[in-house]
């Protein structure tokens, strides 16, 4: 199909719907954001929260069953496994939980878990919660959608943004500065690449050449694209207070037993960029809960990096002042198996759990959902969610 | 999808029909696979001391089995695969494995003969190599007819799928591409597929909103990598952009690779296909950065060796009528190079900036040191840095012609034409 036909074929469609045109948002002005911060915690692979939040003492289902019991805590209904760091963790924060249980997430295939968690549909192209967040609540920020690889579609309503190492963030924040020096050697270095009045006059000629290409007439895409990276540049000027509040000293990649977590760095870099006023929802991402074989051993790891990472964003988030404001969602693609498989690891199993944190909050210190001593999901009433 | 069946414990995934009606179709090509093991060598699994205490002795690396298998009920000695799972196979065609033409050992040479024998081998080469072509993936089926935008998903599928056949058929009967290489033409396929409008459209007529939707994936515009980005810089200006103190560190695939989109193969395996603001703040900061040095290299050897300014010298400025010539000469050759726009309205707009610079340097009296800070200023308004070789390199700028060109090239080197194609 060549030009001609393919000017045909879109002109036969008959598509005269008049559905507005999901195009990048010019920002004419930015308003720091300080309305509540959506953290959504995957624990990609597919958690076991027969062994966490929804425990089942059953010898056949959990070798942890035979030594243990399932455990809870005086004046709160939401009980959990004696596994990993659950006592410590339940024991400090079920107060601050509410616990969905039997959540049927109807597949047990990880792509498709992964969608229907966080975008609560099976199909594909549906934006995450995330980005329905940003686009709603701060559209015009630059970094409304934080994301940190977890389920992060966005179906044109948003964009996102992919953080990594921190360190280098200051010299996107002041692109014209030369930063490789330290602040603390007697060396005092020429601190700009341009001088200030040449870089006025080379932006000012970049947006003019911006504007032109605008004007011009370009097929879809690149029509769409220009004004994508027209948008992003406009959003460069906000970026300023992040610098301000970039911690300076950045939480470390291993926990305080040694283990790999990038939870820590995770949370410490989405919190800040929302204490600047310039983030919206942010996705924090740990692998490791897909545990096919060494189960006990390898699931207890996973649950005590996502644990200690959490223990950290709250910790962090009270020292911060912004604890008040900030509502987490954790959850998985899916439940693991009822039985163990011949290499003592956990299948898939579709039935899973939710936990959703929040301060000070009427509807923490609760559970929605249930389900079978066998952990099938039970209906649920809707009379329960009010 | 049935939820009952996903409960189903009894090898569901061979005995339920919910099931098997996916699992008759993927676990015959797995089972091509039989020779790997875990590690992914060819018959790793050396259990024969450990079997010949159970009566199974079997020579060393005879299958890929675990051991948790061949001890077990199931496993014969011979055995190259779980006897509860379908039998190695292809599209109802079951693999050989006895006699002279077993393809045991060599299981996945006889898969890859089933499935480039396959009518549908041509499609699947199409949908395998078009996001490395279009930059994104053919549109999904929709399958909520009930959604607002239902009939531009189902338009955009349309002309995705219609493409596809297209393309297959012509590599299929070889008439893809224009050099008539035959059938199964790979590059032949390429040419085809490039030459469409799906990537070659450039300029676009009047779309009504709706059209614009169902296009908005088509023509040019395709964000680039942080890859193709320091492949294709590295490439024009002849330079990586390295760390300031460390030639080891390129910045585009390390500093900034995941701020630009780059994934890590384990929590991060999508790439953005949309800039957003800290993306463009990388190209910014590049710019900024690599200016100096590459002007300094470029006028630090003889014009006919020179990538990005061999038509100008320091010594040309806009005072004289040689020198407007000169730069102008230059500035079309920079547009050509890394634009690939050479339109005289860009050529007078990257002049002016060229000549507004130099003026303003003029007029505020900027220092003709090429690395400028003064440390009793009050702020750092008029610092210049660049790496200077203060003993055998250039450090100073006569004409003050080597700052407006350092300029000139941070606007073009962030441009919308560098970052997409």
């Amino acid at each position: 199909m060549q030009r001609r036909d393919l000017l045909k074929w879109v002109a036969g469609t008959g598509l005269l719907m008049g559905q507005p045109l999901a195009m990048p948002k010019a920002r004419a002005s930015i308003t720091p954001y300080n309305g509540p911060l959506f953290i959504t915690l995957a624990a990609d692979g597919g958690w076991d929260v027969t062994s966490f939040c929804d425990p089942k003492d059953n010898t056949t289902m959990n070798n942890w069953a035979s030594s243990g019991s399932v455990r809870s805590k005086s004046g709160s209904p939401i009980t959990w496994a004696p596994f990993a760091l659950n006592e410590s963790f339940f024991t400090r924060f079920a107060s601050d939980m509410l616990v969905i249980n039997g959540i049927d997430t109807q597949t047990n295939a990880h792509q498709a878990g992964q969608r229907h968690v966080w975008s609560g549909r099976l199909a594909e192209g549906y934006p995450s919660f995330g980005a329905i967040a940003a686009a709603s609540l701060g559209a015009d920020l630059p970094l409304g959608f934080i994301s940190n690889g977890g389920y992060k579609e966005t179906a044109g309503i948003a964009t996102y943004t992919l953080m990594q190492d921190p360190s280098a963030l200051s010299k996107l924040v002041y692109p014209n500065k030369f930063l490789d020096y330290d602040p603390n050697d007697s060396w005092d270095p020429a601190k700009q690449y341009h001088r200030s009045a040449a870089l006025e006059l080379i932006d000012q000629a970049k947006r003019e050449r911006l504007q032109r290409l605008s004007g011009q007439s370009h097929s879809p895409r690149m029509q769409r694209s220009i004004e994508e990276l027209l948008s992003a540049k406009q959003g460069q000027a906000a970026l300023a207070p992040l610098a301000d509040i970039l911690p300076a000293s950045l939480a470390s990649y291993t926990d305080e037993d040694g283990e790999w977590n990038p939870l820590l760095r995770q949370a410490q870099i989405a919190l800040a960029c929302y204490k600047a006023g310039l983030t919206v929802a942010a996705d924090l991402s740990i692998w490791g809960f897909d545990t096919h074989a060494n189960h006990d051993v390898e699931h207890a790891k996973g649950l005590q990096r996502l644990q200690r990472g959490i223990t950290f964003l709250w910790d962090e988030a009270e020292r911060m002042g912004i604890a008040e404001r900030v509502i987490v969602c954790i959850a998985s693609d899916f439940g693991r198996d009822r039985k163990y498989n011949d290499g003592n690891g956990k299948d898939h199993w579709p039935v899973t759990s939710a936990i959703l944190m929040a301060k000070n909050k009427s509807w923490t210190n609760r559970v929605i959902g249930q389900t079978t001593a066998g952990h099938d999901a039970l209906a649920l009433n809707p009379a329960d969610f009010h | 999808m049935n939820s009952d069946a996903l409960r189903d414990s009894d090898n569901p995934t061979l005995n339920n029909p919910d099931c098997a009606v996916c699992h008759s179709i993927m676990d015959p090509i797995a089972g091509t696979f039989q020779n790997w093991g875990n590690s992914g060598q060819y018959k790793d699994q050396m259990w024969d001391l450990w079997l010949t205490q159970f009566s199974r002795l079997e020579n060393a690396g005879s299958n890929s089995l675990p051991a948790t298998y061949k001890l077990g009920s199931l496993f014969q000695v011979g055995d190259h695969w779980y006897r509860d799972m379908r039998a190695p196979g292809f599209n109802g065609v079951t693999m050989p494995t006895s006699g002279n033409s077993s393809r045991n050992d060599d299981s996945l040479r006889w898969l890859a003969s089933q499935i480039t024998a396959d009518e549908r081998f041509a499609t699947g080469t199409v949908k395998f190599w078009f996001k490395t072509l279009y930059g994104r993936e053919p549109y999904p089926l929709p399958t909520a007819s009930g959604d607002a935008d239902y009939a531009i998903k189902l338009a955009r599928y349309e002309l995705d799928q219609s493409y596809i056949a297209d393309f297959a058929a012509a590599f299929r009967n070889g008439t893809a591409g224009t050099a008539s290489h035959g059938a199964y033409n790979l590059k032949d396929l390429f040419v085809e597929m490039l030459l469409s409008p799906l990537y070659s459209m450039a300029s676009g007529e009047t779309f009504t909103a709706d059209e614009q939707a169902v296009l908005e994936g088509t023509g040019q515009g395709i964000l680039l990598s942080p890859e193709q980005l320091a492949r294709k810089l590295h490439s024009l200006t002849g330079k990586p952009w390295f760390h300031v103190w460390d030639a080891n560190r390129e910045q585009w695939q390390q500093d900034f690779y995941g701020f630009y989109g780059g994934i890590d193969s384990d929590g991060v395996t999508e790439r953005p296909n949309a800039m957003n603001t800290l993306m463009s703040t990388v190209a910014e900061r590049y710019s900024n950065e690599v200016a100096c040095q590459l002007v300094l290299d470029e006028f630090s050897t003889t014009a006919a060796n020179r990538l990005l300014f061999p038509l100008v010298e320091t010594s040309d400025t806009p005072a004289s009528s040689a020198g407007r010539t000169a730069i102008r000469a230059n500035i079309e050759h920079l547009l050509g190079r890394l634009w690939g726009d050479t339109s005289s309205t860009e050529v007078d707009a990257a002049y002016n900036l060229f000549v507004a610079l130099r003026d303003e340097r003029i007029n505020h009296g900027a220092s003709t040191v090429l690395y400028y800070n003064d440390e009793s200023a009050a702020d750092d308004s008029t610092d210049e840095w660049c790496a200077l070789d203060w003993a055998n390199g250039i450090t100073t700028d006569s004409q003050q012609v080597m700052r407006p060109w350092m300029g000139v090239l941070s606007y073009l080197l962030s441009d919308y034409r560098i970052l997409y194609e």
